[in-house]
């Protein structure tokens, strides 16, 4: 497997697996959500924005994207997110994802937060954002839908100790 | 005291509010940037819902702002923000609290939300209180999540307003 930075030419099978059940519900895709809408979000990056795909057998199998946020206040931290295409799921994918993640965040960026969202259910990514120091801050009630109900999401953190920075 | 939408002319009484409050102690956590609202007035969408509160007596004067943005992402999922601005002046009377609660209404009979949140920073024990008054719950706190003016990290209270259901 290599982690590589995503392509444009990567949208077709990122927004394949946006698309699929399992994934859709977690990532906030639609079943009519167009491949323009992926296309368009690799566009928008910043230069202080990433975006990753795992790539196994020659097929993008996952993808991790940390956008920086915006607000003048909060430039000192990111929301990530990643997915996995469920054929490849278990196999250590999303781990490479986020470990290049977070050494992104901290040896190229130095940032001194990240946070990301997932459905209270999702027990193996939970499992695995812990794994790295994300703690659970927030149960959002309601925040998402998941087959036509309402269903809660956590809000997770992962802060860096205050010695860490290079600044 | 009038409800009623924004119109393009009071930008320069809501950049005065702004530059006013922003001299105060507690951190406005607002995710827009309310120093450049002509461009803020101009850019809304029609998921944006922006209203103001201001005396009804002549000459006009605005007390409070509210702007209640339907998250065009994921607006199937009937979540939106809410954020609020009083004029200095003008804060300790309740006018808030009626302009948001018109706000709520509004999001819960007009547009069906489901869920309304707002990020509150855990010194602004006022905003805390008038968003527990109606019905806000703390849904968690986020660590280091705003840098301060005098370059501290400040946690945040995360909290929702929920429809209530009738199961």
């Amino acid at each position: 497997m290599i982690i590589r930075t995503a392509l444009i030419e990567d949208a077709k099978t990122i927004s394949a697996i946006r698309r699929q059940n399992g994934v859709r519900e977690g990532v906030l895709a639609l079943t009519s959500e167009r491949l323009d809408t992926t296309t368009d979000f690799l566009k928008s990056l910043s230069n202080d924005d990433r975006a990753f795909v795992a790539v196994e057998n020659q097929e993008v199998a996952g993808i991790a994207v940390m956008l920086k946020n915006t607000s003048p206040l909060r430039g000192h931290s990111a929301a990530v997110a990643i997915m996995v295409d469920p054929a490849y799921q278990g196999i250590g994918i999303g781990k490479a994802l986020m470990q290049r993640i977070v050494e992104e965040s901290s040896t190229i960026l130095n940032l001194h937060r990240l946070e990301l969202l997932v459905l209270t259910d999702n027990t193996p990514a939970i499992q695995l954002y812990k794994k790295f120091g994300f703690v659970i801050e927030a149960t959002r009630k309601h925040a998402a839908v998941k087959n036509g109900i309402f269903v809660d999401e956590y809000l997770m953190g992962l802060v860096r100790p205050k010695e860490a920075e290079q600044c | 005291m009038l409800i009623r939408p924004i119109k393009n002319e009071d930008a320069e009484q809501i950049i005065k509010i702004n530059e006013d409050i922003s001299s105060s102690n507690s951190i406005n956590l607002s995710r827009v940037d309310f120093t450049n609202t002509r461009k803020l007035i101009a850019s809304l969408s029609p998921l944006d819902h922006m209203l103001i509160m201001e005396t009804e007596t002549p000459p006009e004067e605005i007390c409070a702002v509210l702007l209640l943005r339907v998250d065009p992402q994921i607006y199937l999922r009937r979540l939106a923000t809410a954020e609020l601005m009083v004029a200095s002046k003008w804060q300790g009377q309740g006018i808030g609290k009626a302009l948001l609660m018109a706000a709520i209404e509004m999001a819960e009979k007009e547009l069906m939300m489901e869920r309304i949140e707002v990020e509150i920073s855990v010194d602004n024990v006022n905003a805390l209180k008038l968003c527990k008054s109606l019905g806000f719950k703390v849904e968690g706190r986020a660590k280091d999540w705003a840098l301060t003016n005098d370059g501290k990290y400040i946690d945040a209270y995360m909290l929702a307003w929920c429809r209530q259901t009738v199961r």
